[in-house]
């Protein structure tokens, strides 16, 4: 027994031996072949021209040179999200403007706030109403420093030089940005569904913006495309992704509906004018406060004509729907500060072709201020002042975590009208980084008809 | 003990790289974004993904994407760099982030109340609370995550005044630091891409993520709009990127195990050491009558518990050492795996588990060996020679060891293609010199015995005291062979190809001047009336059996004829006459070998104006170093400008005429001192990038030499009780201190010198083999073997200077002892 271990552990030892400088040597090896590898560090690139070197050697250069830049500092963005910074306002708008299309269809870049916003009162085939909504905005952080060429091109399209402001650069613009950020929303609501999407995209990249002609509004692929220059008539493409499902008794949450087919809604719908573009307040200058501190350029489209599509992207399945639809350009500098609480906001179409506006300015230690407009159906319109118009929430409904006035009373005297404007559905919240309450409405009273209304700052 | 902390140390140290490393390349490419499923790319890194790319694919309603730009940049802080190695700055379109249905749902307003704030998922909350950061990034004050231990950093680079920032080489302010703990994040900064570009106008958009789930029918769509430029990669790891993990990850555990392989050789020394010494001691124990099996247990208890003290000692020593490390072992192992190595959470208690684990078996088993000497000694009271059969049976066994792996390794060198077997027959190579080298070492010394003559007795005596001394050394001498071959192989192949591109530069870099620049003004427009000559280099980027190439013009003037750099050329005395005519083309090594073309195969190629295909002939295989491409060269006249890109041009003329052309670059507001390089220069650049690739060659080199002189040392303090005897005797004879240790140092290099010779031949297969085989299979290029004889006198000169030192030590200490207490000892 004790040779057979002796054999044992000779034979081990043996083996261990040989074990152990094999793997030294084989490790050794590796090692070794580890720096042949280091060779490729050596060879990054590949030319024609004798070395690879030369290229590696460029790039490596090229990666420590650095654009000469001024010294700028930081600033937070912030604007269009939350109050304006006085010190860096945009331009201010101006009661002697004149808007003229199709120039003021696009973008009023040296404006802090822009807004192209579309609601449409739409049924389809069967009678089953659609909500639906449909916006870009423009935000411009007035920090950002121009470069030359971009200044020039503004002061060619822009007479007021007021827009420039060197005097005052406190960020840089690079190659992925410029000072205007887009944000898009667009929002389905039938009785039982709400479909709803949000888009941002930075300026000077290229996935979104306002083009001239033919007028274009566009992000990524939400699209408001004129073939002429003008706005109207127009084609609206965008696809909007379900989010809430009563009819299942379902959230859009649930895997359950998120895994559904219906999901996403394709939307193309062919917009065509009737009637007049309406220039809101005193020839599209718009007061919101009784100081006019807050003020913007207004005009609106009432008389739009809806026909198209509503497709469900992967079922394919195809819902006809028409009706009409209101749109608003609002340009401003002016209507978001430390004062600033809130708004509502109503566009009601009525049954006999008339069309009324209605905006109420909530503001800090200042009196709601009322404004609004009353276009009969031929397109004439009458300018709707504080004391021409009464506008009262009837009362508060609870929403989720929210109580919201869903129900209002209107009444404009002059005109004999008298109505209540009730939501047709409690939520249509629009849960979107910026949230607000877009919906649309059922008018009874003096004159029935539909329409929307808008609540933001709750 | 202190060779267990280092080993464990050393062991740790690999583990958490590893360990850091394998989090990192696991969730590459996605830099915090959660639920990649796909990456766009472009096609070459040639055409380069562009803002451009990106808006189009988004207007086409490819909504999912999000843009991500990379640059690697220093960060300074008062003009001054702070940091050691560049960090990836890395920004990403958070505008699109934000609105993707997998970075947030909207929830109707209704339902938000019912909504739990709080997700009691771990996953989900680190999720969300990158999403918050995110979120932050995008319409906050620019911020930039982040993770804490390179925060850590960088703020060891700010000094007591905190008003100090940190800023751009250009001096623009960085971003507020956000730390964020990730094992997603490793050396790099992350941000939103505005504030990337706004700080880095030069950085270059890298990818394209995809977020969220595609059906089938959507990735077959997504893959119809996209351009002939990009192309469509699933993230959760294609072939590649799995073959780089798998590579990355062995050649980081050979390491580890290299090391601590290395450091139990040193071990199984020391403990050899350390029974030696207490011999006597064991001895008188086992005459009291404690058993061997006891002695033995002791043993064992003893190392077991230095192992667990060494072990924490090591894990501590071995997580700071992986910081300290960090930036130099991260930025190469980045540059030659190109991952990103983050800074991993490592589980202190499981990696000492793993380390201990690793340590103690190891140890056990070094000490195996000393114990089964021990136990021999114990066993006997005179060591018993082996007998001629047990002789002859070893000697056989050594021989046959020796056929066994020869031939081995030459089956797998002649019919194999893969390199782990490649590897693995190098490594079978190297051990068949160490059997050589033992069958050998009797007869060699009584060969080297032979030339000494009779009036150096002592030398005689020594040299006979060497053979016995190789009878027992055998590992320290195999170590030492293993460590001079190495040597040898390596320096030979890097002397080689360090001639070979030193050549191949000379001879192709035939112009005074070179301009590297890929965008507007085209140089040879700016160069007009300057009266310099400017070349053109004009590339394509072709598909060729399924895989991208380079097809390249060059031009047929006599200055570039005879620049041409071959491997191997057509017999045909027209070779240039039919390149000009568009007859045949010349193509690289790695074009020849990776497709496994020879000279004057027909091949077709697509016209490099037209892309109509016809066929060509090889007419010549260059050399092309350093180039991962497969590369075809054609002449310029068949290119055209308008459909090639041009980034390289060779300029001829005088000074004056050079200097005209550097105040047009600069009027055009290109930067000449960058971009305009003269040839000695872009040569000196070019070799002084090559010596510095293999600085860790020369690292490597001492590291072995040292660990073999180690090991001969340990040994050499172990057999000097051996030969205390006969040291005694001659010391008695009246021969001085000085001269037996003289002697020993001899008899030791004597061993070592035979090593060499033996090492020579097999240091001159194996760079062959490096070059031959190795080099083919790796990097699809080979070069001629120079064999520089003054070289390899330097290895063997360097070798048997870092043995002497280290040796040395024993030795004096040996010869120090008095006369006396060898004389007592004997008695």
């Amino acid at each position: 027994m004790g040779k057979l271990i002796k054999l044992f552990t000779s034979l081990f030892t043996s083996l261990f031996t040989s074990l152990f400088t094999s793997l030294f040597s084989l490790l050794t090896v590796t090692l070794l072949v580890v720096t042949v590898f280091a060779v490729i560090v050596f060879a990054s690139g590949g030319t024609d021209e004798a070395s690879s070197n030369i290229k590696a050697l460029f790039s490596n250069l090229k990666n420590t040179e650095l654009a000469a830049g001024d010294e700028t500092s930081q600033q937070p963005f912030g604007r269009g999200f939350s109050a304006s910074d006085p010190q860096n306002l945009g331009q201010v708008a101006d009661p002697n403007y004149v808007i003229t299309f199709p120039k003021d269809h696009y973008s009023h870049d040296s404006f802090d706030i822009e807004w192209w916003y579309l609601t449409a009162n739409l049924q389809d085939d069967e009678g089953n109403d659609y909500g639906l909504q449909w916006t870009l905005f423009r935000f411009r952080n007035p920090n950002v420093k121009l470069n030359k060429s971009q200044q020039t091109s503004l002061k060619h399209s822009i007479d007021d030089n007021s827009l420039l402001f060197e005097d005052n650069p406190k960020a840089e613009e690079s190659d992925w940005s410029n000072e205007h950020i887009y944000m898009a929303h667009a929002s389905v609501h039938s009785i039982s569904k709400h479909w709803f999407s949000e888009k941002f995209a930075r300026g000077n990249v290229g996935n979104a913006g306002v083009q001239q002609t033919p007028f274009k509004l566009f992000i990524d692929d939400w699209q408001w495309q004129s073939p002429t220059a003008g706005l109207l008539p127009s084609n609206l493409t965008f696809t909007t992704k379900l989010i809430s499902n009563n009819a299942s008794g379902n959230s859009a949450n649930d895997k359950s509906v998120n895994s559904n087919t219906d999901s996403y809604l394709n939307v193309q719908l062919n917009l065509s004018n009737t009637g007049p573009f309406v220039l809101q307040g005193q020839g599209g200058y718009s007061i919101k406060s009784a100081n006019g501190k807050h003020a913007s350029h207004y005009y609106s489209a009432p008389f739009i004509e809806v026909e198209g599509t509503f497709t469900q992207r992967d079922s394919g399945k195809q819902i006809a729907v028409n009706g009409n639809a209101w749109f608003d350009q609002e340009w401003t500098s002016q209507l978001l500060d430390q004062a600033t609480l809130g708004w509502d906001w109503l566009s009601l179409h009525l049954d006999n072709g008339d069309k009324i506006m209605a905006f109420q300015m909530r503001l800090q230690d200042q009196a709601d201020y009322i404004t609004g407009t009353y276009i009969n159906a031929n397109g004439s319109t009458t300018a709707l002042m504080p004391s021409d118009i009464e506008l009262n929430a009837l009362e508060l409904t609870s929403v989720g975590n929210k109580k919201l006035p869903l129900y209002w009373q209107l009444e404009v005297k002059s005109k004999g009208v008298k109505v209540s404007i009730k939501a047709t559905k409690n939520d249509q919240w629009n849960p979107a980084l910026i949230a607000y309450y877009e919906g649309t409405v059922a008018v009874s009273g003096t004159h029935s008809g539909k329409g929307f209304l808008e609540l933001t700052g709750y | 003990m202190v060779s267990l902390i280092i080993a464990a140390a050393g062991l740790s140290a690999v583990l958490v790289i590893n360990s850091s490393a394998k989090q990192s390349y696991s969730s590459e490419q996605q830099f915090l974004v959660a639920n990649v499923t796909y990456t766009i790319t472009s096609t070459s890194s040639k055409l380069k993904l562009s803002k451009q790319d990106y808006s189009a694919l988004r207007v086409k309603g490819l909504n999912q994407l999000v843009a991500v730009a990379q640059t690697r940049q220093h960060v300074y802080v008062n003009n001054q760099r702070i940091t050691q190695r560049r960090i990836d700055f890395t920004g990403i379109d958070t505008f699109s982030l934000i609105t993707q249905p997998s970075f947030s749902t909207p929830v109707p307003l209704a339902e938000q109340k019912d909504t739990p704030a709080n997700s009691d998922n771990e996953t989900s909350k680190a999720t969300d609370e990158a999403n918050q950061l995110i979120r932050q990034l995008s319409f906050n004050e620019p911020t930039a995550i982040l993770h804490p231990q390179l925060l850590e950093m960088l703020d060891e680079g700010i000094s007591a005044n905190f008003s100090q920032q940190f800023t751009t080489q250009s001096g623009k302010p960085l971003a507020e630091f956000v730390a964020f703990e990730s094992a997603v994040l490793g050396n790099d900064i992350i941000m939103d891409i505005a504030e990337l570009y706004r700080l880095y106008p030069s950085a270059e958009l890298s990818m394209l993520l995809v977020v969220g789930d595609l059906t089938r029918a959507q990735e077959d769509a997504l893959r119809q709009r996209l351009p002939d430029n990009l192309k469509l990669t699933s993230s959760n790891g294609g072939e590649q990127d799995s073959e780089l993990t798998s590579s990355f990850h062995l050649n980081l555990m050979a390491m580890a195990l290299l090391m601590f392989v290395v450091c139990l050789f040193i071990v199984v020394n020391a403990v050899n050491l350390l029974l030696n010494s207490r011999l006597t001691w064991l001895k008188i124990c086992r005459q009291l009558g404690i058993s061997r099996r006891q002695l033995f247990a002791v043993q064992l208890i003893e190392i077991v518990l230095l192992t667990l003290l060494a072990s924490f000692i090591g894990v501590l020593l071995g997580i700071e050492l992986a910081k300290l490390a960090s930036p130099t072992v991260q930025a190469t192992l980045e540059n030659l795996y190109s991952v990103e190595v983050g800074f991993g959470e490592v589980s202190i208690l499981g990696l000492f588990i793993q380390v201990f684990g690793i340590c103690l078996i190891g140890s056990v088993c070094a000490t195996f060996i000393p114990l089964n000497k021990l136990n021999h000694q114990l066993a006997q009271t005179k060591d018993v020679p082996l007998s001629l059969t047990q002789q002859r049976f070893w000697n056989g066994a050594i021989w046959l060891s020796f056929g066994l792996f020869a031939g081995t390794a030459y089956v797998i060198l002649n019919h194999a293609q893969a390199l782990w077997l490649l590897l693995i027959a190098t490594a079978l190579v190297i051990l068949s010199g160490c059997c050589l080298l033992l069958a050998n070492y009797p007869s060699m010394l009584a060969f080297i015995q032979r030339f000494i003559p009779d009036r150096f007795p002592l030398l005689q005596l020594s040299s006979k005291q060497s053979l016995a001394l190789s009878g027992k050394t055998k590992i320290a001498c195999c170590a030492f062979f293993i460590a001079a071959t190495s040597n040898i192989g390596m320096n030979l192949m890097v002397d080689s190809f360090r001639g070979a591109t030193a050549g191949w530069l000379e001879q192709r870099l035939a112009a005074n001047y070179y301009v590297y620049n890929s965008g507007e003004p085209n140089i040879a427009e700016l160069a007009k009336n300057t009266g310099v000559n400017v070349s053109q280099r004009l590339e394509n980027y072709i598909s060729f059996q399924g895989k991208e190439i380079q097809q390249f013009s060059y031009p047929t003037d006599e200055s570039n004829q005879q620049a041409m750099a071959f491997y191997e050329q057509s017999e045909n005395a027209n070779l240039w006459q039919q390149f000009e005519q568009g007859k045949g083309v010349l193509v690289n090594q790695q074009f020849a070998f990776g497709f496994k073309y020879k000279v004057n195969d027909v091949i077709e190629l697509p016209h490099p104006s037209t892309s109509e295909l016809s066929s060509y002939t090889i007419l010549g295989i260059v050399y092309d170093f350093g180039s991962p491409y497969a590369q075809v060269l054609m002449p310029f006249d068949m290119f055209e400008l308008s459909k090639s890109k041009c980034c390289i041009f060779a300029l001829q003329g005088t000074e004056s005429k050079i200097d005209l052309l550097r105040e047009k670059m600069l009027a055009q507001g290109l930067d000449p001192d960058m971009q305009l390089l003269k040839t000695e220069d872009l040569l000196a650049l070019s070799m002084r990038a090559f010596d510095d690739t293999f600085i860790i060659t020369d690292g490597l080199n001492v590291v072995t030499l040292l660990v073999a002189a180690l090991s001969l040392a340990c040994a050499i303090i172990v057999l000097m009780n051996d030969i205390r005897p006969q040291n005694m005797l001659i010391r008695s004879m009246g021969v001085s201190a000085f001269k037996t240790q003289l002697l020993a140092l001899f008899q030791y290099l004597l061993l070592c010198f035979i090593a060499l010779i033996f090492a020579t031949p097999f240091g001159i297969l194996l760079s062959w083999i490096l070059i031959v085989d190795i080099n083919y299979q790796a990097f699809s290029w080979t070069y001629p073997l120079i064999i520089n004889p003054l070289k390899i006198l330097q290895i063997y000169a360097t070798s048997l200077l870092v043995v002497a030192t280290v040796i040395a030590i024993p030795i004096v200490q040996a010869g120090r002892r008095p006369l006396i207490e060898d004389i007592r000892w004997v008695n």
